[in-house]
């Protein structure tokens, strides 16, 4: 399931024109990555891990803690993304890649 | 001082290191909204003042062995690290951000300090980094203050294409953080020690996304189509930093990530992949930039060409040569960057002060790599490996040193602010005194070199004006947009699994 999302997630990151469909698409491919990770560390029945007793079974804490600043990483990267894409548009009037050739 | 005393400096630098930009910028937003005063210029420049007087310290403290710094007694804890090769990274960065120093004022604004000043802490903060939590948050420290920093000039479609070719890098670089990861490895750089434990199919695709991820970071051809447009977009100040030094965090992941694993492994395939996509990487880019007319993009077009000569080398394990190529080049490549803004430019004519132009002849001397540069004894270094590397190196010299030729250049006499030369030839002279790789050369080679010096002066703009319908030949033909070069990506991620597979196995 996750493969074909990528799958399709790259699709579209090569053949869309318009950049928010891009960014999108980019968006996609890092969720795809930031699940992924998260099953390597994941355990049946494991609880968070922050230590309140002392036999209990806990999650592994650093995919969590990476993928808690891939995260981060990635609201900021569609926000300058997104912010630059607005000013673009109000430059030059398209969104669209076609359009936009700029060398 | 004392062996112990030496090496606690040494682990204090390296823990304060990165801290220092954070610091500058913590100043300047109390300056500003505590007593209403814009104190960025100065504080960006005690900040660099600051770093190089650190840098300084920390090269002459480290003695012996890696250095790593946890920051917890904790086995799963961050850390930073020093070791052999380190000082070439801090010289490389270093280098540029003192142009930046007396160039400050060309970063107009307190708003934009401020964002350099993050982009300062990203770059610091991956030359002390130890392990592969903090490479990938200090990479997008300063990749994102990067594509802010590239739209100054108003450049947005080339801040847009930065970041995309950029998240998809980093989106390769966290899937081979996951299988680093799930093998059973700790993120620490030290993992290389245990590789030889871990499957083979593992270290295969490791190597496989691990490399992928910084020949998009590093400007590998066909990936390459992105510098010249972006580090040209921005001012000279940025264009120096990124084109010194971004571009080889690309170099610095593929020594810690891909090389050394894959030595410690025994997994040599992956090595021979490198050296063949370094060598199209010399003598493609090397083309596309004699057939391009703007002399920014030439200027930045140029590092890719360098980005091949340290791979052919990395891959032969030649590192310190290798690593003193790129320091060797952030001196020529700031100094190129500065000395534009010292240009009149007008279609493939070029106006400039005597200086300015004798400066520029040198730099350019460098970047094609003719003797007495310091890259032209570093070349040698792989030309004793392989006699026919001799046809790529003249090749591509004269493509590269044309690119420049093929402009006129007229002297003028006008009043500029600040010229970068005199720093140049400080630095080159310093660079000249401690270069350790001198040896004797033989009278064949320096005639050939000459030939070539000649035929670019001499031939380079007729022959450029003759084949002037294949101008932007690149950008025309290659990387028409966005897309083609997302889907060079692809490409090369194709071509380099049927050859590990097929043929390098």
């Amino acid at each position: 399931m996750i493969f074909a999302i990528l799958v399709l997630a790259v699709y579209g990151l090569i053949v869309r024109d318009d950049l928010i469909q891009k960014i999108m698409c980019l968006t996609i491919i890092q969720s795809v990555v930031i699940l992924s990770f998260l099953t390597v560390g994941y355990t049946d029945l494991g609880i968070a891990p922050i230590l309140t007793e002392v036999d209990a079974v806990f999650v592994d804490p650093i995919p969590q803690a990476l993928m808690l600043t891939a995260i981060v990483i990635g609201v900021c990267f569609d926000s300058i993304a997104l912010a630059i894409i607005v000013k673009l548009y109000q430059t030059k009037g398209t969104t669209r890649i076609s359009e936009l050739y700029e060398r | 001082m004392s062996a112990e005393s030496l090496l606690g400096t040494c682990r204090l630098i390296l823990v304060v290191f990165p801290l220092i930009p954070v610091f500058g910028v913590l100043v300047i937003l109390a300056a500003q909204y505590g007593f209403r005063r814009d104190i960025s210029l100065g504080a960006l420049r005690c900040t660099i003042v600051v770093q190089t007087a650190l840098a300084a310290a920390i090269v002459y403290c480290y003695r012996g062995d890696a250095l790593i710094v946890p920051v917890a007694m904790w086995e799963y804890s961050i850390v930073f690290q020093w070791d052999a090769y380190r000082p070439y990274f801090m010289a490389a960065y270093i280098t540029p951000v003192v142009f930046a120093l007396f160039a400050a004022r060309r970063l107009d604004g307190t708003t934009i300090r401020v964002i350099f000043l993050f982009y300062l802490a990203g770059c610091s903060g991956i030359i002390v980094t130890g392990d592969l939590f903090n490479f990938y948050v200090f990479y997008e420290v300063m990749i994102m203050a990067a594509y802010v920093l590239i739209t100054v000039n108003r450049a947005y479609y080339a801040g847009i294409k930065y970041m995309v070719i950029g998240a998809v890098s980093s989106a390769l670089l966290l899937a081979g953080i996951i299988l680093l990861y799930a093998s059973g490895a700790y993120l620490r750089f030290s993992f290389v020690d245990e590789i030889g434990a871990y499957s083979i199919d593992n270290i295969k695709f490791l190597a496989l996304l691990f490399s992928m991820a910084f020949f998009v970071k590093g400007a590998f051809f066909p990936v390459s189509g992105w510098t010249a447009t972006c580090h040209a977009a921005t001012n000279s100040v940025v264009s120096g930093v990124l084109s010194s030094f971004t571009i080889f965090t690309g170099i610095f992941g593929m020594y810690y990530l891909v090389i050394l694993p894959a030595v410690n492994a025994g997994y040599t395939p992956i090595l021979e992949f490198i050296r063949i996509l370094s060598v199209i990487t010399v003598l493609v880019p090397s083309v596309f930039l004699f057939f391009e007319p703007d002399l920014k993009r030439c200027i930045a077009g140029s590092t890719v060409f360098t980005v091949g000569f340290v791979g052919i080398l990395l891959s032969y394990q030649l590192f310190a040569p290798a690593f003193t190529y790129m320091a060797i080049h952030a001196v020529y490549k700031s100094t190129m960057f500065h000395l534009y803004d010292d240009l009149l430019v007008s279609g493939l004519v070029v106006r400039a002060r005597r200086r300015s132009i004798a400066a520029l002849f040198l730099t350019v001397l460098f970047t094609a790599g003719f003797f007495p540069s310091l890259v032209y004894f570093l070349k040698y270094a792989f030309l004793e490996i392989n006699p026919y590397y001799r046809i790529l190196v003249y090749v591509s010299m004269f493509f590269v040193f044309g690119s420049f030729f093929k402009f006129k250049y007229i002297v003028t006499e006008r009043k500029i602010s600040w010229s970068p030369a005199v720093l140049f030839f400080v630095m080159l002279s310093a660079y000249y005194v401690v270069f350790p790789f001198y040896r004797s050369i033989s009278s064949t080679g320096l005639t050939i070199d000459l030939a070539i010096l000649t035929l670019g002066i001499v031939a380079a703009r007729p022959l450029y004006l003759r084949l002037r319908r294949f101008s932007s030949f690149d950008t025309k033909f290659v990387y028409v947009n966005l897309n083609f070069e997302l889907f060079y990506i692809v490409v090369l991620l194709v071509v380099e699994i049927v050859l590990l597979r097929a043929y390098l196995a």
